[in-house]
This record gives C-alpha cells, structure tokens and sequence, in this order.
C-alpha cells in the first residue's frame, strides 16, 4: 500500500502571511524613502512628469523634442529630412512622404543609404516611430547626433499625430531605402 | 508574532528553492537600488501605472524585494515572505502577458535597468523564464501554507 498524504490549509500561517506582508511592506516603504531622500544626488521626485515631450527634455534638453507644428512647417519648406526609425513592414504601411528609412533595429545597414542622401551635418533631421512610449526615434536621433547630426530632433508619437492632423500619407516600399 | 517559526517546513528541495528564489530576488534588486531614475524609467515603459505612480514604485519595489529576498533566504518570516514573492511574481507576469498581448515589446527591467537599447527584447525568454519563478514561488506556498493533514 502507498501511503497517501493528505494536505490542509494552515490557518495560522495564511493569517500570518498577511500580516507580515504589510508590516515588510511598511519597512520597505520607510527604508526606501529614507533611502531616496539621503542619496547624494537628493533621489528622485516622489511623482514625476512622465509625458515624453517632459521625459526627452528632462534627458536631452529642450531642443531634443520638435512639436508636430514645427515639424509641418519644416514639411511645407522642405527645411527637414524626416527619417522612420521603424521596421521596414511598418515603413511601407504608411510613412510622412518622402521620409527615409533608417530602422533603429538594424540602422548599420541602412546608415550608408542616409549619409549619402543626407550629406550636410547641419541638416534639421526629424526622428519619427510611433505610440507615446516609441523609444525607436529617440535613439535614433541620439545617434545621429553622435554622428554629427547635432540638429537631429524627435517628433513624439510622429506617424499617429501625423495622420490625425490629416497630413498625407505615403505607401509602398521605396527603393531608396533599401539597404 | 515570533521571528523565527520552529515549526516551519524541512527539507532539500524546501531550502534550495527558498534559497533559489531569495537569491533573485536580492539580485534583481541590487541594480534597480543603484539607479531608481533608470528603473522608474523601465517602469514607465511598461505602460501600465499611472504617471503619478511610476516613480513611487521604482523607489519601493527594489527595497521590498531585497526585504522579501533576505526573509526568505533567512527563513524569517516566510509566509508574509512568500505571499509577497507570488503576488509581485503573478503581477509581472501578468504584465508580461498583457503586454505582449496588446503588441507592446518591452525590456522587462527585471534584473539591469539599462537593457541595450538596439537589441529587441528576448520576449520568448522572459515567458520560459517567468513561469520557473512561478513554479519555486508556489512550491514555497504549498510548504508554508498547507499542512499534512492527521488522520
């Protein structure tokens, strides 16, 4: 015969559970806190601005963020290259016309393409992915500035503001971009 | 409420996997101590608490899971321990699920908080991962919380 074990739940051990769950959980709170507000560099805020045109300017300055507005006009005067930092399937989907694409996933490949298009350093490049929290462009033009782009700047949650101003659209694979 | 339970469970399997899943937990909180303004920023891309919470989290979770770490390595205070482990463990792993559902492809922040940022995250690892924690963490729950029972 195998002996069978059977099992029941320990009262006083749920009890406990809970209990010593909020009291480590109140430790933590106060040595966190204490913690946070003895660091050198005084912590970090208790809450903080986490809307990205605050999250990229806190990072990289106030220049780093371009709103749509600017960005048009930079459009309409052909001041501004603009380049998708995006995969390729979501570049042909639909991308401000006549933006180069320079996947931040896999950029080695498509930087020779760029640097001959764009050849001047001076030149107002505007970094664009999409969704609020799309960190594609902000390397990309992190990058770029790295490079000697020093006026690479991020247009924030560019393809969807893009489109809901009702700006044109541009579909299809470009030949250009190919790496 | 005694610090150390006389009456706890025994055993091999009992002690490495507390001191398994303890010693995550101390070790994923040692980066996110060092760089709360890099681990608030994981947090933010998870996409999921709101602005005002994000960086009163990334200051406590670290402390609570080295805490929760050291108790359950030490063998102090194991059942709040252990239901602290399993409720943070099914809550990121719930995120996980619910992320990657809704297209969203993250950096878990779990263990370093400055992930590379070119490299895509390894979505498919963090889903052999996670459930193995899960495993130990409710292993752990089945030899606090449950008794053999006397016939």
């Amino acid at each position: 015969m195998v002996e069978q074990v059977m099992y029941r739940i320990n009262r006083k051990a749920v009890f406990r559970a809970f209990l010593q769950a909020a009291v480590l959980g109140l430790i933590s709170l106060a040595v966190a806190l204490s913690a946070n507000a003895l660091r050198p560099s005084g912590g970090i805020a208790l809450v903080a601005d986490w809307s990205p045109q605050a999250r990229l300017m806190a990072a990289w300055g106030e220049g780093f963020v371009i709103p749509l507005e600017q960005a048009v006009e930079f459009y309409d005067t052909r001041e501004a290259v603009f380049v998708d930092a995006r995969p390729a399937w979501e570049y042909e989907e639909g991308r401000i016309p006549g933006a180069i694409h320079l996947p931040w996933q896999g950029w080695e490949q498509y930087m020779a393409g760029f640097l001959d298009a764009v050849p001047d350093p001076h030149t107002i490049v505007i970094a664009y992915c999409d969704g609020e929290a799309c960190e594609l462009s902000e390397g990309l033009a992190l990058l770029l500035r790295e490079m000697g782009y020093k006026n690479a700047v991020v247009l924030i949650n560019g393809m969807t503001v893009w489109e809901q101003a009702g700006y044109p659209v541009e579909k299809g694979p470009d030949a250009g971009s190919l790496p | 409420m005694t610090l150390l339970d006389t009456n706890q469970p025994k055993g091999l399997l009992f002690l490495l996997a507390r001191l398994a899943l303890g010693g995550i937990f101390i070790y994923a909180s040692a980066d996110k101590i060092a760089n709360p303004a890099d681990f608030a920023r994981a947090v933010y891309y998870y996409q999921l608490l709101p602005d005002s919470l994000i960086n009163i989290t990334a200051i406590i979770l670290p402390w609570l899971e080295l805490f929760m770490g050291i108790c359950i390595i030490a063998g102090i205070w194991l059942p709040g321990a252990v239901l602290l482990a399993n409720v943070l463990l099914w809550s990121f792993f719930t995120a996980l699920v619910f992320n990657t559902a809704r297209g969203l492809d993250v950096h878990c922040g779990c263990f370093t908080t400055r992930p590379d940022p070119a490299a895509p995250p390894p979505t498919l690892w963090y889903f052999i991962r996670d459930p193995i924690f899960l495993l130990m963490a409710g292993y752990l729950a089945f030899k606090v919380y449950m008794e053999p029972k006397t016939k």
